[in-house]
């Protein structure tokens, strides 16, 4: 038999990060996928990044993960979305040559020590009351032995698809969906859900007229994703934007009857975040149109992508809704659209570390989490890994709170609050945006990805000259006296107020319209820097003020984070607790009282009666030793 | 650290003098910032009491009052406490509440005074069961006022300014999180006017606030009875007693007549129906549904019976088990004198058994039993039976988060981007959410999504 340390289940944008986290902390871990050609496949859209989960890519990055380094390594367009927004919200988005990229990730994934990767449908998963999981079974019932598995199997469990009036059991892309696995784990007692999504039509390129569209290109120079890529020069290719009309709306109308989820024919959970086209016509009837976007799938490929019109219509409707939309009259469908179902945990069974609370050893990460995106999954990925591989290892867990990364606040809402619909990270849901900035994934987490062995000497060594050459810099701005003589012509150039007495050369830079590389005009002694260095000198001086109030903010938050909540407590005994607030804490068992707080239905009273019984319980230790 | 808490420690607006009670690492400043007596408040011994007064920032003095001072950790929270005892009723207390807010202290929790208490020890542990208990009640309490206070005409326009305010910030983070989509754009400039229109109208409603406070808050009381029982002449006597703030009696075409007095500080409305008449049975019914509907709304009834003539079995049978009422017998004087004190004393024994020991035997006309009447239902507030719609606590805690979201709002002037503007913004739709129990973040992007067509 087999023996691994770690077993991870699953092969897409979880399990990659999944197993090369285990295995680059030098635990023996073995990947299964159910087919070998579908190692990181992007089975929605071919683009990584984006607004939050561009946040996401570079805080895996930082951690020592591998997605940003492929994304760099395999794309074809860059753009840095919300430029105009402030710098919390700038985020990163690339087309992506998905064939190249799982290539690219499939040979990572070879080519790392202690890693073995196996085609192998996994169908159970073996328990031991007593040390938790031993191992798993595959499909041949063969028995691999493990000291933790990481399920990331992503929509493959019981996955349906769904197109109009007919359906299938199917995964993505027409790979074999996994059947077995969810119904034995059910019977093990993990709680499932149903959830659906639904993706485009894959279009061939040729069949389109692209003159009629306009021409989405990239920005210049590229931002990589890793904070290890130097740089990428490459042709972007570009995208192309159109717009659905009354035409398309009114063939959607006319067919909703044949739409499965009119119909009722799903049963599934949909996603508020990819709303197929008819969600979209039935809900804001009065728009007239919608954009459409056709995206490049790869560099070898004609095939396109159609965001904006996924769809689980039949595939006349889809073809004749398509037909319909300027530049695709003559449209060659490739693939069609589809909706698919698929079984997922509720994820409020697992802890922070994403480990199942009943069920020691075990982890789950991805879509099998509920969520939506790659992203989303090789962020719960990279933290499943690290909390498996240091539990063997027999050290404290690894959890990123709200404060210090979207990852963080990723996985407490999901644990803390679960969720209803595939849940997609959003800035917006981010409370400290203004630290947990896609620029400062470094210096918030390459210290702790250091810690745990996943970021070389090298580089460590590279970040903490970093942090000092922006520290030194921002420490000479503040003291860097100008006088008015040699400012004032700079600030009226810029149609700024002119200055009386002298100032800091930090108190010009705070000034609107002003940027760190104005600043040569009146300054000889500014030293040699990165551009990313010069970057962070600018925006820790600007924006100081609304750092330091965030930073307030987080003070108050730690404090709560900080109160430990034992999982022993039993709620239903807390008497001064309400009943709703009993059963919603016995059934989350928070680690802290501030993830308390969160769960929907505790009250700040049920928070001070938990403050009371944690002191109370304190005391009754302290007496007990005495 | 922990916050400097303040609040008012006396039952709400019963009795003469209230108490405000400061604890915290900053409470002797708090207390100095607003405290003038003939001794520096830095020299003032620990456990002794001072006579001065309170003024406000701007140098008026709001009232002279007694001050407590108590160096940790000989307190009842092992914290340095300020107790500071007012006697100008519930405005005035109120203002130095606020007071204490503006000059760095917060509002207490439900409870926080003794939870502190215990978590710094000066509670037995075998208390820690009855601390939890309360903690809870005590927000119930809390949550029920804030409920029946919130059903009137100014929560819905907290709840409707709170929802524009979401709205806003929506519409920012749709652009953020969905930058590429074609939504309509927002400048920095059109929010920070935005910001500063909602800002400008919650300032109105705190303005507001602190006027209508005083009328609109304390105790109802149904004035409930047959016609001719004296009724009329309670009002009458109860306003010849007390302090009338505000009288409806020239609403005569009403069937409900309101008069407000002021009752040792605590405000009350008194309601008197309309009699119930016997002489046609249909009207006769729509004056008990009319009464009970009154019984229902009040916070306390006053049943006012003839004890010449027998009672209405109907209303007394709706009265029963509810321990709010008190007993009127009138017209004590109408009784032959060697009946009387028989005929009363088998009533009493009578009515007993629905009223307890709420039973008052007396002549409205010859002025007898008013004070006895307000006094029992001092009593009742005292002990907690009975309980003023609002409360002071709720209110001031109201009117500070009102007044962080105002400073919120008016912070996104310093903001040049509109996501450090949408940051403000909601940090002030938290604010008002405290007040309408409601969490800004799910808020915000379940209106993302009903609004706004997005997503590929």
């Amino acid at each position: 038999m087999k023996q691994y340390d770690v077993v991870v289940v699953g092969a897409g944008h979880a399990g990659c990060e999944a197993a090369l986290a285990c295995a680059r902390m030098g635990l023996k871990t073995a990947i299964f996928t159910l087919n070998l050609d579908s190692i990181a496949n992007m089975p929605c859209n071919p683009s990584i990044g984006g607004t939050a989960k561009g946040h996401l890519v570079r805080e895996i990055d930082a951690l020592g993960g591998q997605i940003g380094k492929c994304a760099d390594a395999t794309l074809i367009q860059s753009k840095m979305l919300n430029r105009s927004g402030g710098p919390a919200v700038y985020s990163l988005r690339a087309q992506i040559d998905r064939r190249q990229y799982q290539t690219v990730m499939k040979h990572m994934l070879e080519k790392q020590e202690n890693l073995d990767i196996r085609q192998y449908e996994i169908t159970d998963i073996i328990f031991d009351n007593n040390s938790g999981v031993t191992g798993v079974v595959t499909n041949t019932d063969v028995v691999i032995s493990a000291k933790a598995v990481i399920i990331a199997t992503g929509t493959y469990m019981k996955s349906r698809i769904i197109i109009g009036d007919m359906s299938y059991e199917g995964g993505p892309d027409g790979f074999l969906p996994a059947n077995r696995l969810s119904l034995n784990l059910e019977k093990k007692g993990i709680k499932l859900r149903r959830f659906k999504t639904g993706t485009p039509a894959r279009v061939h390129k040729n069949s389109i007229d692209l003159t009629k569209m306009s021409v989405q290109n990239g920005d210049e120079p590229i931002v990589p994703f890793s904070f290890e890529t130097d740089k990428i020069e490459i042709n972007q290719i570009p995208c192309y934007l159109t717009y659905t009309n009354e035409k398309t709306h009114d063939i959607i109308r006319k067919n909703l009857d044949r739409s499965p989820l009119y119909s009722g024919k799903i049963s599934g959970t949909g996603v508020r975040y990819c709303p197929s086209i008819e969600d979209k016509i039935v809900k804001f009837a009065d728009k007239e149109r919608h954009q459409v976007f056709l995206e490049p799938m790869g560099l070898m490929t004609d095939e396109m992508y159609v965001q904006g019109m996924s769809s689980s219509m039949p595939e006349d409707v889809q073809e004749a809704m398509y037909k319909s939309v300027k530049g695709m009259e003559n449209v060659v469908f490739m693939r069609s659209a589809y909706a698919i179902e698929y079984d997922c945990f509720d994820p409020l069974q697992l802890m922070p570390t994403l480990e199942f609370k009943k069920f020691p050893g075990l982890y789950s990460a991805g879509q099998s989490n509920g969520s939506s995106g790659y992203e989303e999954a090789a962020a719960q990925g990279i933290m499943a890994g690290i909390n498996a591989a240091l539990k063997i290892k027999k050290q404290s867990s690894f959890v990123l709170d709200r404060s210090e990364a979207y990852i963080g606040v990723l996985i407490d809402d999901l644990v803390t609050k679960g969720t209803n619909e595939p849940y997609r990270m959003m800035t917006s849901r981010a409370e400290y945006r203004l630290i947990l900035r896609q620029d400062n994934a470094d210096e918030r987490l390459t210290p702790k990805g250091y810690k745990l062995g996943l970021i070389s000497e090298e580089r460590y060594t590279g970040f903490l000259r970093k942090m000092e050459n922006i520290e030194k810099e921002i420490e000479r701005l503040k003291k860097k006296n100008v006088s008015p003589k040699i400012v004032n012509p700079f600030l009226e150039k810029r149609n700024q107020q002119p200055l009386n007495s002298g100032t800091t050369e930090a108190a010009i830079l705070k000034r609107e319209g002003v940027g760190y590389n104005d600043l040569y005009e009146i300054d000889d002694e500014i030293p040699e820097l990165t551009k990313e260095e010069r970057e962070q000198v600018e925006i820790k001086i600007k924006y100081e003020g609304y750092i330091e109030k965030q930073q307030r903010q987080i003070e108050q938050f730690k404090k709560m984070e900080k109160v430990l909540l034992s999982e022993n407590i039993d709620y239903k005994k807390i008497k001064g607790l309400r009943n709703e607030a009993q059963q919603k804490l016995d059934n989350v068992k928070p680690v802290s009282l501030g993830m308390a707080g969160r769960i929907s239905g505790v009250s700040p009273a049920d928070i001070q009666v938990l403050y009371v019984y944690i002191e109370q319980q304190k005391r009754k230790k302290r007496k007990a030793k005495e | 650290m922990e916050h400097t808490i303040a609040a008012i420690s006396t039952p709400v607006g019963v009795g003469g003098i209230s108490v405000i009670r400061i604890s915290g690492s900053k409470a002797f400043s708090v207390a100095e910032s607003m405290f003038k007596s003939k001794t520096p408040f830095r020299d003032i011994k620990s456990h002794t009491v001072t006579y001065g007064h309170i003024q406000d920032k701007k140098g008026n003095t709001l009232d002279n009052v007694l001050l407590l001072k108590m160096k940790a950790p000989k307190t009842y929270t092992k914290e340095d406490t300020v107790e500071i005892q007012c006697h100008g009723g519930l405005y005035v207390t109120r203002k130095i509440l606020a007071l204490a807010y503006t000059n760095g202290a917060v509002p207490a929790q439900p409870g926080e005074f003794t939870k502190r208490a215990f978590i710094n020890g000066s509670i037995d542990l075998m208390e820690a069961e009855a601390v939890m208990d309360l903690i809870n009640s005590q927000a119930e309490d809390a949550y029920r006022e804030a409920l029946s206070q919130m059903k009137g005409e100014k929560s819905l326009q907290i709840k409707s300014i709170r929802s524009e305010l979401i709205d806003l910030i929506s519409h920012i983070m749709v652009i953020m999180d969905y930058p590429e989509y074609d939504t309509e754009k927002i400048t920095a400039k059109e929010a920070q006017d935005k910001a500063q229109d909602i800002a400008d109208r919650l300032k109105v409603f705190v303005e507001d606030f602190d006027e209508r406070r005083i009328i609109r808050e304390g105790l109802t009381v149904a004035v409930i009875g047959d016609v001719n029982v004296g009724k009329s002449t309670f009002i009458n006597r109860a306003c010849g007693e007390n302090r009338v703030i505000v009288t409806d009696i020239a609403g005569t075409t009403r069937d409900v007549v309101e008069v407000k007095i002021d009752v040792k500080g605590l405000c009350v409305t008194l309601k008197d129906t309309a009699g119930i008449r016997s002489t046609d049975n249909e009207i006769e019914k729509i004056g008990i549904e009319k009464s009970k509907q009154a019984i229902e709304q009040s916070d306390a009834v006053i049943y006012i019976a003839d004890i010449n003539q027998p009672y209405k079995d109907e209303i007394l049978h709706y009265l029963r088990d509810r321990d709010k009422v008190i007993c009127v017998l009138n017209k004590t004087d109408l009784l032959l004198e060697k009946d009387k004190d028989k005929h009363i004393e088998s009533m009493e024994k009578e009515l007993k058994k629905l009223f307890k020991d709420r039973i008052i035997a007396c002549s409205l006309d010859k002025k007898e039993g008013i004070s006895e009447i307000f006094d029992k239902l001092l009593d009742m507030v005292n002990a907690g039976s009975i309980r003023s719609k609002d409360s002071a606590i709720t209110n001031e805690r109201h009117k500070k988060h009102i007044l962080d979201a105002i400073t919120n709002l008016e912070n996104t002037k310093e903001g040049s981007f509109i996501d450090m503007l949408s940051i403000d913004l909601t940090t002030a739709a938290e604010e008002l959410g405290k007040i309408t129990g409601e969490t800004a973040s799910a808020d915000i992007i379940d209106r993302i999504f009903e609004k706004f067509c997005i997503g590929k």
